[in-house]
């Protein structure tokens, strides 16, 4: 699909989605108040970060091999987070980029993140560097970090493909507390296999508001759950279309939904 | 309205020198924006550049959205779609040179003060000198295709390998019996991985294949149960999440709504 007039109804029901999100960050902004439930895997970032403090080893941060995208700049948005506690205790952090788009606005995020923890002096301009776009190259390099730092934590958010497995069972060799997440479905099993917590599916997407709890964010994240409720009710409707004889794949509301 | 009549009128094809005067107009344009955004109070900067996220993610939704021509499968927008994109790639490009000045800047400072694996940085740095030269001049030539399959291909090769040692420590791991979900997952690996190799099928062989109700009993139809029944559904139901997650992300950074985050106080400062 790539006009909306290719299928209307695919991209009308785009449209009710963002306009939900839309409604719930307004409320949010308004002060209406959500819930947000634990995240074990993110509780555990400053168990991490204490855990670097007490080994005096640094903390490694890899992006993956995002772009400059709404994946790699969440990575970035979690990353900060961590930067900010680590330089209140005086952690050495590594982050290799893979994308070099990315990495210049990794740069700024590292160096602003110091300054916002009152900590610029702690900034290292050699902490973020640019390894390689190619996935294997990129991958011998941080495994090589890994072992010749001896890193203390590992944190892997973002878009991970064959490396990933690398990445984890290098950092789990030296002992490292690991926490990873991924919007690639197929590399969450090496995630779950080899790093102690693993953020799973839109869990990635919640970090942000579950570490920030600003109001939008917070928003964003319930305006998420409704529409998920609507693509729930739109599969339980369907199973019962198909299930009942007289509907059936020819009633209006599955082909509505059928892939053409 | 002819949007693409209107801007080839306006700005008409460069040829001759007016190539070269369009690209250092071009470049003056940019250096004129920098030094603005960098004169620029925090709110008005903040507001700029929500200003130009917005537009710029309102051509694509505009492209997406406003219908097209069903002879051409165009609407007004999309003859500027490669245009934009080129813009894109132009500036993923100058952000290349970022990063490699980045690598020769750590790995020269490493050399140049005999840091412990400074050996290493020697080769790496050498490596990119020699195949910039190959590549640039040489590109043609037995020596830059040598250079490419024969030591970079097999580089990626032989990493690529390794993950078969991971996986076997991965997979020791996750399915040593420590908890009920543990066995679980080891006794659903255990099952598919019999139900896709000939011994595991042979195992159960002599169940009729299909027609009967202990064909259901094969191993090979318990694992594709597993796999299309419960594994892709499960995956299905992250992938929703995570598409409806990146939908409400990517609505936060069109309207530059992205708060509390790192990008917010950066237009702000």
């Amino acid at each position: 699909m790539t006009h909306a007039s290719d299928r209307w109804e695919a991209a009308i029901l785009v449209a009710v989605l963002a306009a939900i999100v839309l409604f719930t960050i307004i409320t949010a902004q308004r002060g209406r108040k959500y819930f947000i439930r634990r995240i074990p895997g993110l509780n555990a970032i400053d168990e991490a970060v204490g855990r670097a403090t007490e080994m005096g080893r640094p903390i490694l941060m890899v992006p993956g091999l995002s772009a400059l995208g709404v994946v790699g700049l969440q990575a970035l948005t979690i990353f900060s987070y961590i930067i900010k506690t680590a330089a209140q205790f005086g952690n050495r952090i590594i982050m290799p980029v893979a994308d070099s788009a990315l990495y210049t606005v990794a740069e700024e995020v590292v160096r602003d993140s110091y300054a916002a923890a009152g900590k610029p002096e702690g900034y290292d301009p050699n902490a973020v560097y640019f390894l390689s776009d190619r996935q294997f190259a990129f991958a011998s390099g941080v495994a090589g970090t890994i072992f010749r730092e001896k890193v203390a934590a590992s944190f892997l958010f973002g878009d991970f493909f064959a490396e990933s497995l690398i990445f984890a069972e290098a950092g789990q060799s030296v002992g490292a507390i690991q926490v990873a997440g991924t919007v690639q479905t197929t590399q969450l099993p090496f995630f779950i296999a080899s790093c102690d917590y693993t953020i799973i599916g839109d869990e990635y997407y919640a970090a942000s508001a579950y570490i920030s709890r600003e109001p939008t964010l917070l928003g964003s994240l319930v305006g998420q759950d409704y529409c998920k409720i609507i693509v729930l009710l739109v599969i339980l409707i369907g199973v019962v279309g198909m299930t009942v004889p007289s509907l059936g794949a020819e009633w209006a509301f599955i082909k509505w939904f059928t892939l053409r | 309205m002819d949007l693409k009549g209107f801007l080839g009128r306006t700005f008409p094809a460069a040829s001759g020198a007016w190539i070269w005067w369009s690209i250092i107009l071009a470049a003056i344009g940019c250096v004129v924006v920098f030094v603005l955004l960098q004169a620029l109070p925090g709110r008005a900067r903040k507001f700029l550049i929500a200003a130009v996220t917005f537009l710029a993610g309102l051509f694509y939704a505009a492209e997406f959205f406003l219908p097209v021509n069903p002879e051409t499968d165009e609407n007004i927008l999309t003859f500027a779609v490669p245009t934009v994109g080129n813009v894109t790639n132009v500036l993923a490009a100058l952000t290349l040179g970022l990063g490699v000045f980045s690598l020769v800047r750590i790995h020269g400072q490493k050399v140049a003060k005999l840091r412990e694996g400074w050996e290493n940085s020697v080769v790496l740095l050498a490596g990119i000198v020699v195949m910039a030269v190959a590549g640039l001049g040489y590109e043609d030539s037995r020596f830059y295709r040598s250079l490419f399959r024969d030591v970079l291909n097999s580089f990626d090769a032989a990493m690529f390998a390794t993950l078969a040692f991971f996986i076997i420590s991965a997979a020791y791991r996750a399915f040593r019996v420590k908890s009920a979900e543990a066995t679980l997952l080891m006794l659903a690996a255990l099952v598919v991985m019999l139900g896709q190799i000939p011994i595991g099928q042979y195992l159960t062989h002599w169940l009729p294949e299909k027609g009967s109700f202990a064909s259901l009993f094969r191993l090979d139809s318990i694992s594709n149960w597993l796999l299309i029944t419960v594994n892709a559904p499960a995956t299905r139901a992250i992938g929703f999440g995570l598409g409806i997650g990146g939908l409400a992300i990517a609505m936060r950074l069109w309207l530059s709504l992205e708060r509390g985050a790192f990008f917010e106080a950066k237009a702000e400062n």
